[in-house]
């Protein structure tokens, strides 16, 4: 199976045709939506309920309940829609495509979901890195701003402005208080849950945060009505998804495709096959760089979604398919994840804090095999003390991907361990500091 | 990209032009990071007493970010991906390459002043690795020629 | 209320305690680094971890509320576990966290002997470590001559950054950097620029910050721990002096909720090597202009010469600052049986008087009754300087909710926002005749005017205090249960020495007449340092200190400081208290009391009592409200505004200023104290620039 072309959501992911408003009105961005907003919130979140849309920023959190959780009328306090444009996660270059190439699919997205959640205020907070996409959104939303789109006078009838702030190069303000913190003005320190950022969340305020890409597909779902949406894809995961395939394939690309394809109809059908053939598959990570790896043998044929590869101990993430073949020195690489992860740390808590520089510091010598067999079981130990104990996710993004080394390749630690002993003046490999 | 060198009044005017919205701070230390390269010592009080925060708190937003960096950079910022999907395509042998060619380390700048090296980590353009952004421009498929030849292009 | 399961204990709390509150309430012991009751929550040390039932992952109790606990599928209350082997393995893997960058220098460190992280590394540590890799080593920091860093034992709980911008209101301490490099420093290494930083020592959890002046100096296990009362001012914050032989070696804050909580002022905690310096360990005598030592006997005959003969109305007594209530009633009674009607109190020449009811020098609306106030206004007062911890209190009643401030008198940094009305009593005048903020205070329920000390000794003191009467009357500050009319006293006798009547009697002279050339043939000077006494009078001064006093004396009978005596002190607020003895005095020094009742045999007036429980007995018969420790005998206040409003005079156009110009240097002990005087050297607070 394939996702045939009419049921393709970004129509422009590749930038062949124009962002701009007139080809994206041509593409069917804002057809409607003024109808869409007359069938009322509670049609929209029922809608988008039915649609099984679960939330693209990784968690797979179903979008609609996400929406339903803001209070039911304003009261004293506005309420806000915050879009996570932060995409940081190592591998992942989706919501990119969508902000440079289809904007106004995503400003509507916005105001469709502002509307359901009674906010008449968005704002979207970029990565500091997304210079390009800052423009072309900018952009974008003057455009919109001039064709009363949106604005407090605009053709829907629904008084919204939408605000493009960005971020300074920290991965932490994609958690998504650290990134209320961050457009608060404050340091990205994710804030305790509860209280949870729909009673109080952007300057104390009613606040929903969501992916860019979970907002940009909102408009077309409920054009297209939730049971298109919800036909697509397999039980419990269902519609398109934007998958970015990286590393050792021989086309590395962006393509959106039906959730549950498999992993090797995806590399085959779009990213050219694998680099020196299936039989030179290694592993994947599967969903950005903060999920546990799988090996060839459990990932080859395994459907790419939420639950499927839950069952293999890892997650769907944000689709940012990594595929390395058997020339990658995997401890290494995962070493390298470790480093970013220990470098991102926002400091806030004692496990991450300590423990990501620990993990790092262990496996970096792993890598060499300047370590103890022993230490291999301590190092588990060490991700699962700092798993689940923290404030936010970091601590657990941290910890997984090594758990997944220690799942799938022990016996390779062992080796360079080995290797090590007995060559013990062997030069060791250094790694820069950064 | 000439930074500007640090003018007081200057730095007041880009101040004064954000300290009035909401979550100023980063629109601030952005300004003056376009203007300046950096957000200079001189500026923490300044941004300090505009938004009426402490000068402890300016200082460790600053410090936070890696974006908002503490001394000027050469003329030209190139920000080398060290993350996984551009690892896995040649960006540990561009690094070692570009650091061998500049003669410099992460986060230095060359003696003449004009390239810096930073390391930055995913640039989202995982798919055409190894990537980088050079004076905030995305640059893909880089190789260590092409690099080279984007170097020579900046320092003409 | 809400009923919840801690431990298999089903405990009702408040809704809005936190799990950490219901699970001490249910007796379980939860350990914690970075929540303090007193600071905001921070969440980040994840040592409070306990079990939630129904939750996924261990919570963080400090920053979980009992409200949003979900009840049990049938409706069984939330059910929490604080034993569970997750919790304890949970927590154990937070000890290594904190330990494995930990440099475990206990052996060198301050704090060893009363550090938390040592006592729950008991509970919850193993005893050897698994961490092979290199320790992170942090640059230690200058934040100020109080507070020693040793950043490497820092484990990031933020109590000291929350407490300095919460607490102490200044803008210094921070954190820098991210992750594993988060460093806490003060921007520019800088001291800090509070007169309550100190106080982050004690809060900081492990040794990162030490208190400086005690480095390397004790084991807290050496010492003898004496709870007593502070007298570097007029708040009379609680505190625990601890002493190893005869030396006093640290001053500590014990907690009074409604005093000084737990925080004591950085004067209040650093003058102790002052009650070492300077010291008068014997009596001295006044010999062809030369001060010599002498004996008891040779100070008491040539004092026992003097006043034989002499006029008692040309004999006059004076006390000071720091002088204990005891004390004063010996020295009164010595005076009434003299015959001599010149004794005082008010070294400052103040014109606060009993005459006027005990509520016209009392802080009425009590320190704990500020965060009852809905408006404030400052007459004539630093209370930043005056009294650091009634400011801290104003500072919090201020960060509660909005609270309209408004100053008359000098404009300074208070560590929160005021509404500057003016310097003096123009501006006093100009703020009864209307305004904004006249209304504020009209429409105020609980009216809190704070009228500083220093007012009522100026020249115009009593003109000024009408004018206070007559506003504080106007804006309804005194009303049935709420009197809101707070004088800010700053010196820790002076409540007790008014209330005894140690004011000149019928036809007297008060303390700036007695000093005046010729005034007085024999002054008695009991600890008055802070006033010049003319040539002329032959002047006995009884103190502790060779301070500005014993330089103008001819006799020096050498005293006890606070810490060598249980002496009663009633502070701003009429609150009795009492100070107990922790060492013994220096030398032939003695205690006060005893001096005078045997100096009284040698001139003949032998005093009635032979002990300090008898004198005390005489003392409380007349005045029995000082039995009464810890509480405090309100005053009429409406008598005082009655009072106050009678007493006539002009007033000048001279701005206020605070009686303290060096928050450091107040009392012969401070001034003897190497630390305040460095302290004092770099003028940490008072210039006090403007807020940024």
């Amino acid at each position: 199976m394939a996702l045939a072309d009419r049921d393709r959501i970004f129509t422009n992911v590749y930038g062949l045709h124009s962002p701009g408003l007139e080809a994206a009105r041509k593409r069917g961005a804002w057809d409607g939506t003024k109808f869409l907003l007359d069938q009322g919130i509670d049609w929209i979140i029922n809608e988008m309920k039915a649609s099984g849309l679960r939330g693209r920023g990784g968690a797979g959190f179903p979008t609609g309940l996400k929406w339903s959780f803001m209070p039911k009328e304003v009261k004293d306090r506005p309420h806000y829609l915050v879009v996570n444009g932060d995409e940081s996660e190592p591998g992942t270059c989706k919501d990119r495509e969508i902000m440079r190439h289809d904007p106004h699919l995503f400003i509507e997205g916005c105001m469709i979901a502002s509307f359901a959640m009674r906010a008449h205020a968005c704002y979207v907070y970029l990565r500091g890195e997304y210079i390009a996409e800052r423009i072309a959104l900018q952009k974008a939303v003057d455009e919109a701003y001039e064709a009363k789109l949106v604005g407090k006078d605009n053709v829907h009838g629904y008084p919204f402005d939408i605000y493009v702030h960005h971020g300074a190069g920290a991965y932490i303000c994609g958690e998504e208080t650290a990134l209320l913190e961050s457009l608060e003005g404050k340091k990205g320190m994710p804030r305790l849950k509860p209280p949870f950022p729909a009673n109080m969340g952007l300057y104390g305020c009613p606040t929903t945060v969501n992916n860019v890409e979970s907002i940009a597909v909102s408009g077309t779902i409920l054009r297209r009505g939730a049971g298109w949406f919800a036909g697509l894809g397999t039980k419990n995961n269902a519609g398109t998804k934007l998958f970015c395939v990286s590393g050792h394939v021989n086309k590395p690309c962006n393509v959106e495709e039906e959730m549950g394809i498999t992993f090797r109809e995806l590399i085959d059908r779009h990213c050219g096959g694998m680099r020196g053939g299936w039989d030179n598959l290694l592993c994947s990570i599967p969903g950005g760089s903060s999920v546990p790896l799988v090996p060839a043998e459990q990932i080859i044929d395994a459907q790419m979604d939420f639950d499927t590869l839950r069952g293999l101990q890892s997650g769907l993430g944000t689709a940012a398919v990594i595929v390395l073949d058997k020339s990658t020195d995997i401890v290494r690489a995962i070493a390298r994840i470790s480093y970013f992860y220990k470098h991102e740390s926002c400091g806030q808590c004692t496990p991450c804090r300590e423990g990501t520089g620990w993990m790092w510091r262990v496996l970096s010598r792993m890598a060499e095999g300047r370590a103890q067999k022993r230490e291999i079981g301590m190092l588990l130990e060490v991700t699962k003390q700092v798993e689940g104990h923290t404030i936010c996710a970091l601590g657990d993004a941290a910890a997984w991907p090594i758990q997944g080394l220690i799942r799938h390749f022990r016996g390779e630690i062992e080796k360079r361990i080995d290797q090590y002993a007995g060559n013990p003046h062997s030069e060791p490999v250094l790694m820069a500091a950064e | 990209m000439d930074h500007e060198p640090w003018d007081s009044g200057r730095a007041r005017d880009l101040i004064e032009a954000h300290a009035h919205r909401e979550g100023a701070a980063l629109p601030i230390l952005h300004a003056l990071t376009d203007a300046f390269g950096c957000v200079p010592a001189e500026a923490i009080p300044m941004v300090a007493s505009a938004l009426n925060w402490s000068r402890a708190e300016v200082h460790g937003v600053a410090t936070f970010y890696p974006d908002f960096r503490r001394e000027q950079p050469g003329r030209h910022v190139v920000r080398l991906c060290r993350s996984e999907a551009c690892q896995a395509v040649g960006a540990v042998a561009l690094a070692d390459h570009a650091r061998r060619r500049l003669g410099i380390g992460w986060h230095e700048t060359t003696s003449d002043g004009e390239v810096t090296l930073e390391p930055v980590f995913c640039l989202g353009l995982c798919a055409r690795g190894p990537s980088a952004m050079i004076d905030g421009e995305p640059a893909c498929d880089l190789t260590p020629d092409t690099l080279d030849a984007r170097l020579a292009e900046l320092r003409a | 209320m809400t009923k919840i399961i801690v431990d298999d204990v089903e405990v009702d709390v408040p809704a809005d305690y936190t799990l950490l509150q219901a699970c001490e309430a249910a007796g379980a012991e939860i350990p914690r680094f970075c929540f303090h009751e007193r600071l905001s929550i921070a969440g980040n040390c994840r040592m409070c971890l306990v079990e939630l039932k129904g939750a996924p992952k261990p919570v963080a109790s400090c920053a979980w509320g009992v409200r949003d606990c979900r009840p049990g599928p049938n409706g069984e209350p939330p059910t929490v576990v604080t034993k569970s082997p997750m919790v304890k393995k949970a927590r154990e893997g937070v000890m290594e966290f904190l330990l494995i960058n930990h440099p475990l220098d206990c052996p060198i460190c301050d704090q060893g002997g009363e550090c938390d992280l040592q006592d729950q590394a008991m509970a919850y540590g193993v005893d050897s470590s698994r961490f092979h890799e290199n320790k992170r080593a942090v640059p230690d920091k200058y934040i100020g001559p109080l507070v020693k860093t040793s950043m490497n034992r820092c484990i990031h709980c933020t109590r000291c950054i929350r407490f300095v911008a919460e607490v102490a209101g200044v803008p210094d301490l921070g954190a820098t950097g991210r992750g594993e490099d988060m460093e806490i420093t003060t921007y520019l290494e800088r001291a800090m620029g509070s007169e309550l930083q100190a106080n982050v020592a004690d809060l900081c959890p492990v040794g990162a910050l030490t208190h400086k002046p005690q480095a390397f100096n004790g084991r807290p296990w050496e010492l003898i721990k004496t709870p007593s009362i502070d007298v570097m001012d007029a708040v009379g914050s609680n505190i625990r002096v601890d002493a190893r032989g005869r030396e006093v070696m640290r001053v500590l804050p014990r907690v009074h909720e409604d005093i000084n909580e737990e925080w004591i002022s950085d004067k209040t905690r650093q003058h102790v090597d002052g009650l070492k310096l300077q010291r008068l360990d014997r009596p001295f005598l006044r010999e062809n202009g030369r001060l010599r030592p002498a004996t008891w006997a040779e100070a008491f005959a040539a004092i026992a010469a003097k006043l034989k003969g002499a006029d008692p109305k040309r004999v006059g007594a004076i006390a000071g600052d720091l002088a204990a209530v005891e004390e004063m009633w010996a020295l009164r009674s010595l005076m009434t049986a003299l015959g001599s009607p010149n004794i005082d109190c008010r070294q400052d020449g103040s014109v606060l008087s009993p005459a006027h009811g005990r509520a016209s020098y009392l802080f009425n609306p009590t320190i704990a009754g500020i965060e009852e106030a809905d408006a404030v206004l400052i007459v004539g007062a630093n209370p930043r300087r005056e009294a650091a911890i009634v400011n801290a209190r104003l500072r919090k009643r201020w960060r509660i909710g909005p609270l309209p401030v408004g100053v008359v008198g000098e404009r300074v940094d208070l560590t929160y926002d005021y509404a500057y009305l003016g310097a003096g009593p123009e501006s006093l005048a100009q703020l009864a005749k209307g305004g904004e903020f006249l209304d504020l205070l009209k429409s105020a329920e609980r009216p809190l005017i704070l009228v500083g000390a220093g007012i009522a000794a100026r020249p115009d003191g009593a003109a000024v205090l009408a004018a206070v009467a007559s506003l504080a009357a106007a804006v309804g500050a005194v009303t049935e249960g709420w009197n809101g009319l707070a004088v800010l006293q700053n010196a820790a006798s002076r409540v007790g020495g008014l209330d005894i009547g140690f004011v000149p009697g019928e036809g007297g002279l008060a303390a700036p007449a007695m000093v005046e050339a010729g005034a007085l043939d024999v002054l008695f000077n009991l600890g008055a340092d802070e006033i010049a006494i003319s040539p002329g009078a032959f002047v006995i001064y009884q103190g502790t200190h060779g301070d500005d006093g014993a330089h103008r004396a001819d006799v020096i009978l050498p005293g006890a400081a606070y810490t060598e005596k249980s002496g009663t002190y009633v502070n701003t607020e009429g609150r009795v208290q009492q100070t107990n003895r922790a060492v013994f005095p220096p030398g032939e020094a003695r205690e006060d009391w005893a001096i005078l009742r045997a100096l009284s045999d040698v001139v003949g007036h032998r005093l009635p009592f032979d002990s300090l429980p008898a004198l005390r007995r005489e003392l409380h018969a007349a005045h029995p409200h000082l039995a009464a420790l810890d509480e405090i005998a309100a005053g009429d206040g409406r008598a005082t505004l009655d009072a106050w409003a009678a007493l006539g005079g002009s007033a000048s156009s001279a701005g206020f200023v605070s009686p303290v110009a060096d928050f450091y240097l107040t009392n012969p002990i401070a001034r003897a104290s190497r630390i305040m005087a460095e302290c004092s050297a770099l003028h940490v607070t008072p210039a006090l620039e403007a807020a940024e």
